[in-house]
């Protein structure tokens, strides 16, 4: 019996977009994550893909929209300006952070910003917009979903106190855990992370870094290594990394991953670098995986 | 060496990455104008801006950096937090106006702001000054590049630039909207025309062309075509573009600040609406593309 369940990158980009040919196959645009189950859609960051998702919806009125957002930084917030339902005032949006309403309209704000661009607030535009501050677990669109603080870096932490969070989402017997933006090293806060996403049919991990001496620490992000050390301590189904960091291009991704299929402590797992613009069924991920 | 500019970023709105448009390149407004100074002299600071500053690094040959700001909406921003060269001990000058709400300054350090930014504020150890600069001035940056300014019909105040350097002149216009017939005008444009109307528009179409006169290279926003044009959203079109650079006496026009819905096709077509009449103009034509290189002088 196949669940449906399906997970689309329209944005697998850190920081900044990385338009042109070298990022062209794991995608250049910031991040966005979109599962799907028939009808009923959840997006996970509003990085600039987001316009590419909002695209395949500009046709369709009166529609009920979940975005959660997994930190409040620029590139996961700067796409929604572009986001095309958000013109039309028959869509409702409901925005989702465990941030308290007033800090996630706060941060947004500023892309709505007159100062910074041609709107003039975020409630200015013609959707219903709502603002949803998450405190524990919840059933949105049929989903079951769940949230954990992630490890938003040391040097982050000293100068945004906003914690960045995982989303698991689950559906029927399938689960989903995205983890947008995390650094995978051995704490507390990491082993709380792999006791939440256990089991998981599909984890989506960051990967910003292809090898260790090319890791900003403290910036809050993973090296590859590091999520597919997770990914086996999850003991995930199969696991999309993404979140690449402006610098890594498509050829360094398949370099370092030439390397890690040979790693006897990956080969149990099922692993793959997301792509952009591209649809991944669930259960399919699955039987290969175990095939 | 001489004078040249170079084009890290020609795409309006917001970057793009997609397969069918890496012809004229994704990322948002980032120019470099090329001078054999002791400092580097940038135009905005778009999507474009990330990749050159990591050609340069945080220790790039010059220490000191100028850039020019012709107004602060986001795609002509975004880059500059991820442009290592800020990373280093540099000396960087932003030249930009001061909005009726804001200075440069202040909206410089609301783009920074630690809660929002991806990078850890620590990190940028350059030092920023900030040069208020208001439309209509002509100045110096060093002892030979002159600058010169005009006010553009767009949200809030936005600033063209003029760039002359060894005996040669060239011209910045990211983002303009048509004056006619009381069409539209940005707030700042409306505060001076002081319903003036037609007074105001003949005087400001004159300013402008007054301010392209003879220009070596003009790179001037086309994000419209005459089909799309949608007056209010602060753009031109190929026809208008072309239409001062003929009454100006320009040599080469750039059709600049491309729609983040224009594929390749669409761009080229933008240039065959136009190459026709240009060439009766004796004026040269093209489309800009990311990481094409301009000679000035």
């Amino acid at each position: 019996m196949e669940s449906g369940l399906k997970i689309r990158f329209w944005g697998t980009r850190l920081g900044v977009s990385t338009p042109g040919k070298a990022t062209l196959e794991h995608g250049g645009n910031t991040p966005c994550v979109q599962i799907l189950s028939g009808k009923k859609l959840i997006i996970i960051d509003a990085g600039f893909g987001i316009n590419a998702l909002g695209e395949t919806l500009a046709t369709h009125r009166g529609l009920d929209i979940h975005i959660f957002f997994s930190q409040f930084l620029l590139d996961r917030m700067q796409g929604l300006p572009f986001f095309l339902p958000i013109y039309f005032p028959e869509n409702t949006i409901h925005l989702y952070s465990p941030h308290k309403t007033d800090i996630l309209q706060k941060r947004l704000e500023i892309f709505f910003d007159h100062n910074y661009s041609p709107f003039e607030g975020l409630h200015k535009m013609p959707a219903n917009i709502h603002c949803h501050n998450l405190t524990r677990q919840a059933m949105i669109e049929g989903f079951k979903t769940d949230f954990i603080e992630v490890n938003h870096g040391a040097k982050m932490a000293q100068q945004n106190p906003l914690a960045g969070f995982a989303y698991k989402f689950t559906f029927g017997k399938d689960v989903i855990t995205v983890v947008a933006g995390h650094e995978a090293i051995d704490s507390d806060i990491n082993q709380r992370l792999i006791a939440f996403a256990r089991g998981s049919t599909v984890l989506v991990h960051d990967a910003a870094f292809p090898t260790k001496n090319l890791q900003f620490t403290g910036w809050g992000h993973s090296t590859i290594e590091q999520a597919l050390s997770n990914a086996a301590q999850i003991g995930a189904g199969h696991t999309l990394l993404t979140n690449y960091a402006p610098f890594v291009t498509d050829a360094e991704l398949h370099q370092v991953m030439r390397r890690l299929r040979q790693d006897p402590r990956f080969t149990g797992t099922g692993f793959a670098l997301a792509k952009e613009n591209t649809e991944y069924d669930v259960v399919p991920l699955i039987k290969r995986a175990a095939g | 060496m001489g004078f040249s500019v170079k084009l890290h970023g020609v795409r309006g709105s917001r970057p793009k990455q997609h397969k069918d448009l890496l012809g004229f390149g994704g990322n948002s407004t980032s120019i470099e104008f090329k001078v054999d100074e002791d400092f580097y002299l940038f135009l905005d600071g778009g999507s474009g801006l990330a990749a050159r500053g990591r050609e340069l690094t945080s220790i790039p040959p010059k220490s000191e950096f100028h850039f020019l700001i012709t107004h602060t909406h986001w795609d002509h921003l975004l880059g500059l937090p991820f442009f290592e060269p800020f990373f280093g001990n540099n000396k960087v000058v932003f030249h930009a106006a001061t909005t009726k709400k804001s200075s440069f300054e202040k909206l410089f350090a609301g783009l920074m702001d630690p809660a929002h930014l991806p990078v850890p504020i620590t990190e940028f150890k350059a030092q920023f000054a900030f040069n208020v600069v208001h439309p209509n001035v002509c100045y110096k940056i060093g002892e030979h590049v002159k600058i010169m300014t005009y006010q553009l019909n767009h949200q809030g105040i936005t600033l063209g630039y003029r760039v002359e350097y060894k005996g040669a002149a060239a011209v910045v216009i990211t983002d303009n909207a048509p004056i006619e017939k009381a069409n539209w005008m940005g707030e700042s444009m409306q505060q001076d025309a002081q319903g003036r109307g037609a007074e105001f528009e003949n005087e400001f179409n004159a300013g402008l062309v007054q301010f392209l006169a003879g220009a070596d290279l003009v790179i001037f926003d086309t994000h419209f075509t005459e089909a799309t044009l949608k007056p209010d959203w602060g753009h031109s079109t190929p026809p208008r573009a072309l239409a001062f650079c003929k009454q100006a006496g320009a040599k080469r026009l750039i059709l600049f600040h491309h729609a983040p819905e224009d594929m390749d096709p669409a761009v080229e077509a933008k240039v065959k609406s136009v190459i026709t009449d240009a060439k009766a103009a004796n004026i040269e034509v093209y489309a800009a593309q990311e990481g094409y290189e301009w000679k000035v002088a």
